[in-house]
């Protein structure tokens, strides 16, 4: 049988007349300083943010690094993890190859310059956190780390050395709830 | 930006209407804290310039994140075992005159079905219309008003046993 409007009146009323309990002073405490913190996080994006106004924006960047790439398939990124430095190898190597024994080994008796030595090295220049809103409103955060990938071919005989550096990012997804 | 007394204030208005909405969805008062905590500190940075966040957004990411945490295995069995060691926790303030009253409300939001709970809560406690409740749980308005109705009625039933109903 369905209640009439004075009895769920009736029940509103007890209930209404409860309080929800106050939060653990510990636990508002630790709310305020994050919330504090946050703030602050917040006016230096604003700050950093040029354009005041994004007209018909769907997402916003919480955290603006100029090189940051746009979210993508996680296996887009393991491909491009693996592939740069490939590329970049690849690149090295058939420049080297490429270039004509003239300009390289002027002087030197006009033979082609034979490694005898490839090192391959990787330097961490940067990393940092970034943190997107989906349109949806869903965080998504991101571990970026920029690297300097360095392919360097000797010839100990001649004396030639070639190095190539090539700046790298790497952008990893991470699970907001599991940052 | 807002002035830190502006959100001083929001919290002192609304988070224990939030933690007791949390307190439902979740299974331990850690978890509840957690996502109430979770929930205000990303609103009020999605706000561009520091205005108060929309409760009905806060509502949201508590449910939504309290889903997601509650198909983590693991998280759940971490928080679990750090359940046990807790003291049950009361979802409401009361004088020792009300203490009875409390508990049995209390007892009977916990036998109701979640879906009813959620809206009796945030309609009683949370303040909010059922437009927001709608938009919080995802439903539409005249679900939300239905569900209140009916919450209502099967909180009656799961009072009838005790006291409280005796005095209404």
């Amino acid at each position: 049988m369905s209640m009439s409007e004075s009895e769920r009146e009736r029940l509103e009323a007890p209930l209404r007349g409860l309080r929800p309990a106050r939060p653990p002073a510990d636990f508002l405490q630790r709310l305020k300083s994050e919330l504090s913190a946050a703030g602050a996080e917040n006016q230096a994006r604003t700050a950093l943010e040029a354009p005041p106004a994004q007209p018909g924006g769907t997402a916003r960047v919480a955290a603006v690094r100029p090189s940051e790439p746009a979210a993508g398939p996680s296996w887009l990124w393991l491909v491009l993890r693996w592939a740069v430095p490939a590329a970049v190898m690849v690149v090295s190597v058939l420049i080297w190859r490429a270039d004509p024994p003239a300009g390289r080994g002027a002087g030197r008796g006009g033979a082609p310059v034979k490694a005898d030595d490839v090192r391959i090295d990787e330097q961490l220049v940067s990393t940092f956190d970034a943190v997107a809103l989906l349109p949806n409103g869903e965080p998504v955060r991101f571990r970026c780390r920029e690297w300097m990938d360095e392919v360097v071919l000797s010839d100990s005989k001649r004396g030639v050395e070639v190095s190539r550096r090539v700046p790298r990012v790497e952008v990893v997804p991470v699970r907001f709830e599991t940052y | 930006m807002a002035k830190q007394t502006d959100w001083e204030r929001w919290i002192i208005a609304h988070v224990p209407a939030l933690l007791l909405f949390a307190r439902q969805q979740s299974r331990c008062e850690a978890d509840a804290q957690d996502l109430v905590q979770e929930a205000v500190v990303e609103a009020w940075q999605r706000q561009a310039h520091g205005a108060p966040p929309p409760l009905a957004m806060v509502y949201a990411t508590i449910r939504r994140r309290a889903l997601d945490w509650g198909r983590s295995q693991d998280r759940r069995a971490a928080r679990e075992a750090a359940a046990q060691a807790e003291h049950p926790e009361c979802w409401f303030d009361s004088s020792i005159e009300d203490r009875d009253r409390a508990r049995l409300i209390q007892e009977a939001m916990r036998k109701l079905q979640e879906h009813y709970r959620e809206v009796i809560t945030l309609k009683t406690w949370g303040g909010l219309t059922f437009a927001e409740i709608a938009e919080a749980l995802e439903i539409p308005a005249n679900t939300a008003a239905s569900r209140y109705r009916y919450g209502l009625e099967e909180l009656r039933k799961a009072l009838a046993g005790g006291e409280l109903i005796e005095s209404l």
